[in-house]
């Protein structure tokens, strides 16, 4: 008897767990989802975003123009502030500066526009080492209440 | 003084003796039977004598001519008269009524052979019969010449006066009514009606009716199966109408009705109808063409036509030799005084294309059009402007531009034209031409734009996200290139805008992976 309880508390809970299953909220891609880097022979990614938005308003779509040792390299994907943006370059193995400049879409004119310098992240630099056989991933967090960006490296 | 006295009389008497001698009518005359016979030049005078009198004359004809017939006003009467034939009894020609009281009635130009004739006179239909025994009415037939003139009654088509080609034909606004006319349209309306005949088609046809004083004329063009192929608009009184152009594609008998506007009448001044007729030899316009199911063929390189009369429009049908899309450059140059605007129709009549780029006398023009064929034309002219002596030229010409990839409407990030490969030629094909083109790549892919601007048109270039936001935009001076690196990120758009009013420039956007 105990037997039958323990096998019926069973399926009671597998059909409670497929109940719970069948009801979650289906995932919808966003709208333009951030696009995933597709270069494979690369040493150098770039990723940035932004904390402290203090709400979905203030979550605006924007990129970082990318400038490595002073060239104008291109720019990261485009996304919300909080969603991470991606740049991805081969350089050579040296020491390298990337400046970054933070676009945001003025949505009223339907361009994009370079943030005041002010409201620029700073520092807006950082220097790093690239290796030919490791990718060196630089990850940028702005916090735009301060405007102050932390810059972490990792090399994989 | 008795010498004096006597000398005065004499004068007296011979002064009453030269006064015009007053026939009046006989009565019992109330039948044609009991009709007195009267001359022309001689008035004969009568009253109404009963609410339902009629007074019957006769007139004898020998040859030809055209009568004037008038009957004075009878104060507080609305009078009206009748002109009968006689034939194995009396038939009616005429009912002459301008349906007012206290008004003389005329009908002027009226056609007689020789025969016997009769005009009875008596109350009009319109108000209340009533009799006048003081004041008597005069009735006075006179004639002219009826050489050149119409001859009525042709007050229908049926009854339509045959109309000699290049030879005018003279005609009275005369009278103001005609109560037999109960065509819903034009009630009452005095219509005269020609006939002529084609013996060869297709050919085209003039037809013109001078202008009368006080006369707004209005002038009808009909087949034989009764299809309206012209039919003027106001040009206001005293002015001529004139239609010209209009095209008769078979051979047989075509109509021509003439008539007063608001029942006007003039019984001094004739009008003038003469129609030409000429051969078609595919260079001009066929009238009627204002809607697209008569559009005229267009079979040459260009064809002209005229904008007459106010508020004319004509649609031309474009079959070029293929059913395949093709370029096409479409251009309108009107004589100076109109300010003129085309259209592109498809087989469906839908408008594709408007354009109106120009003011008064100057070339309206599309340079790249792509469309299969058949496709229509329409040519118009702002409201109000008209002109009959000079004539627009309406040219379409295949144009062969290898990359052209700029099909209109694409102003809108909708309406963008995709790029197939690594090049774009576009058109700034009209003012403030706005050219959308959407660009696929797999993944992210660095692009270098060069952009060569159309020699005398400076444009914007502008490279947009996924979403049509602009990324960048570069100035081009006109005749000059310049380059643009924008990473693409699987998707975005091209946006070209010409910085000055000027138009029908062609620009080249190269799009390479490399500087």
């Amino acid at each position: 008897m105990r037997k039958v309880k323990k096998y019926i508390i069973v399926v009671l809970a597998a059909a409670i767990s497929c109940i719970s299953c069948t009801s979650a909220p289906k995932y919808e891609a966003p709208v333009e989802p951030v696009i995933a880097p597709v270069e494979v022979n690369v040493n150098f990614r770039f990723i940035a975003s932004d904390i402290s938005i203090a709400n979905p308003d203030d979550d605006k779509r924007c990129y970082y123009k990318v400038f490595i040792d002073k060239i104008d390299a291109g720019r990261t994907t485009i996304g919300l502030e909080s969603q991470k943006k991606y740049f991805e370059a081969k350089l050579s193995p040296n020491t390298h500066l990337i400046v970054i400049e933070k676009w945001v879409l003025d949505e009223r004119e339907g361009e994009y526009k370079k943030v005041n310098n002010i409201l620029q992240p700073k520092p807006n630099y950082f220097y790093f080492e690239t290796k030919t056989n490791a990718v060196t991933e630089v990850i940028m967090v702005h916090d735009k209440k301060t405007n102050t960006a932390q810059y972490s490296v990792n090399i994989q | 003084m008795k010498k004096y006295v006597f000398l005065v009389l004499v004068c007296m008497i011979a002064a009453s003796s030269c006064k015009k001698e007053t026939i009046f009518e006989i009565e019992p005359n109330d039948t044609y039977t009991q009709a007195n016979l009267i001359n022309v030049g001689k008035p004969v005078s009568g009253f109404i004598n009963t609410e339902s009198d009629f007074d019957f004359y006769m007139i004898d004809v020998t040859e030809p001519v055209l009568f004037d017939i008038s009957v004075s006003a009878i104060k507080g009467v609305n009078i009206a008269f009748t002109v009968w034939k006689a034939d194995d009894g009396i038939v009616p020609l005429k009912y002459v009524d301008d349906m007012r009281k206290s008004a003389p009635e005329r009908l002027r130009g009226f056609k007689v052979e020789p025969g016997r004739y009769y005009v009875s006179i008596s109350h009009g239909d319109k108000d209340q019969r009533i009799k006048n025994t003081e004041n008597a009415y005069t009735l006075l037939i006179n004639q002219e010449d009826a050489e050149g003139f119409e001859s009525e009654p042709n007050d229908t088509i049926l009854s339509a006066n045959p109309l000699p080609i290049g030879v005018p034909v003279r005609g009275y606004y005369s009278p103001a009514f005609n109560k037999t006319n109960t065509n819903a349209a034009n009630p009452n309306r005095e219509e005269d009606w020609f006939t002529f005949s084609v013996d060869e088609a297709p050919v085209v046809c003039d037809v013109e009716v001078t202008g009368v004083t006080g006369i707004e004329a209005e002038l009808d063009i009909v087949d034989a199966q009764g299809t309206v192929l012209f039919s003027s608009n106001p040009q206001g009184q005293g002015v001529s109408q004139i239609a010209k152009g209009i095209g008769l594609s078979a051979a047989g008998n075509y109509y021509i009705m003439v008539a007063a506007k608001n029942y006007a009448a003039n019984n001094e001044v004739p009008y003038s109808l003469i129609v030409t007729i000429r051969s078609y030899d595919n260079t001009t316009e066929i009238e009627p063409n204002n809607i697209m199911q008569s559009a005229t063929p267009v079979v040459t390189d260009t064809i002209m036509g005229r904008i007459y009369p106010d508020s004319d429009v004509d649609f031309y049908n474009y079959n070029g030799d293929s059913s395949e899309n093709k370029w096409y450059r479409v251009e309108v140059t009107p004589p100076m005084t109109l300010d003129i605007l085309f259209a592109i129709y498809n087989t469906k009549g839908e408008e594709l294309y408007s354009v109106n780029n120009e003011g008064t006398g100057q070339k309206e023009l599309y340079p790249n059009l792509f469309i299969g064929t058949p496709f229509y034309v329409k040519v118009w002219a702002k409201r109000g402007q008209l002109d009959l002596d000079n004539h627009y030229t309406l040219a379409i010409v295949p144009v062969n531009i290898s990359d052209m990839i700029d099909i209109e409407p694409n102003d809108t990030k909708e309406q963008a034209n995709t790029v197939p490969g690594n090049a774009i030629n576009g058109y700034v094909s009209k003012k403030a031409d706005t050219d959308y083109f959407i660009l696929h790549y797999k993944g992210r892919q660095k692009k270098y734009f060069v952009v060569t601007a159309p020699e005398k048109i400076p444009v914007s270039f502008s490279v947009t996200d996924s979403l049509g936001y602009i990324l960048q935009t570069v100035k081009v001076k006109e005749g000059k290139s310049a380059t643009l690196h924008e990473i693409i990120d699987g998707k975005g758009y091209c946006i070209v805008k010409p910085l000055n009013d000027t138009y029908d420039g062609i620009y080249h956007i190269e799009i390479r992976d490399k500087p």
